[in-house]
């Protein structure tokens, strides 16, 4: 698994997650802190078994397994969905991982190799990280 | 100049699922609420905006499914206060029916506790 996390510009609030090959070990607060969820891209495309991607947004350090996740999406095998929430979903922490049954007590590992895009925004993030592109002076 | 004519292509989904007061106490009323075994789910809506505790959507591939027991096999959350939607243009397909609860639980395996105020749920499928 390798997880990259860039932002799309310093001046959107706007920062996507990419995981290549997301597995029953955790990605935790992948963000970095609170925002608003906009979109999981789940590509099984080369899995041979339904895989279950589980979020975790409104804790900071869950485990896979005794952790209850908030969201679960399906993804068959052999497919890849995209699902989309267009007002976003707000969080405080950002967490995933996935697994091959939806119950939450399940760790089994998924077959194949499953990538997992999110999209969201962390506009507080952005609002503290600006520098001032004019600085209006008196002289 | 040019004119073109375009057929309306076939509506995406064909059945709109419109709970007004979902919940998980009066569960024989979420089980197979597409009425059909099979097909695709294309959005799901949870407004929440009436209550200022989080729900979560469950749902359950399946013909009818018992809150508390069934493991569901996706979960929606929306926010207290809050409504939220989740599409999937491309469609998300069902096998044996689709069955849902709504609850303020967040666990599976424990009784499931009813939003205290009511709370929609559309589904297009």
């Amino acid at each position: 698994m390798a997880l990259t996390v860039s932002k799309f510009d310093r001046s959107l609030g706007y920062i996507m997650a990419v995981e290549t090959d997301s597995t029953n070990s955790i990605n935790t607060d992948v963000f970095a802190g609170d925002g608003k969820l906009y979109s999981v891209d789940v590509d099984n495309t080369s899995g041979s078994n339904t895989c279950y991607v589980k979020l975790y947004i409104t804790g900071y350090s869950p485990t896979l397994g005794s952790s209850t996740p908030n969201i679960i999406l399906r993804c068959p095998a052999s497919t890849r969905q995209v699902w989309t929430v267009p007002e976003g979903v707000d969080f405080t922490s950002l967490s995933f991982a996935s697994t091959r049954n939806p119950a939450f007590s399940d760790t089994t590992a998924t077959a194949g190799t499953l990538a997992v895009r999110i999209v969201a925004s962390t506009e507080a993030v952005a609002q503290k990280t600006y520098s001032p592109l004019i600085a209006l002076t008196t002289d | 100049m040019a004119v073109y004519r375009i057929s309306n292509p076939t509506a995406l989904a064909t059945t709109l699922v419109f709970d007004s007061n979902a919940d998980a106490s009066n569960d024989a009323d979420g089980d197979n609420v597409t009425a059909a075994t099979s097909g695709s789910i294309y959005m799901i809506q949870v407004d929440n905006r009436g209550n200022s505790t989080a729900v979560y959507l469950k749902i359950a591939d399946a013909s009818s499914a018992t809150p508390g027991s069934t493991v569901p096999d996706m979960v929606f959350y929306a926010p207290a206060s809050r409504s939220a939607t989740y599409t999937l243009p491309v469609g998300h397909a069902y096998t044996a029916g689709v069955s849902i609860w709504c609850t303020t639980t967040l666990s599976n395996t424990s009784s499931q506790s009813d939003p205290e105020a009511e709370v929609e749920v559309r589904i297009m499928a």
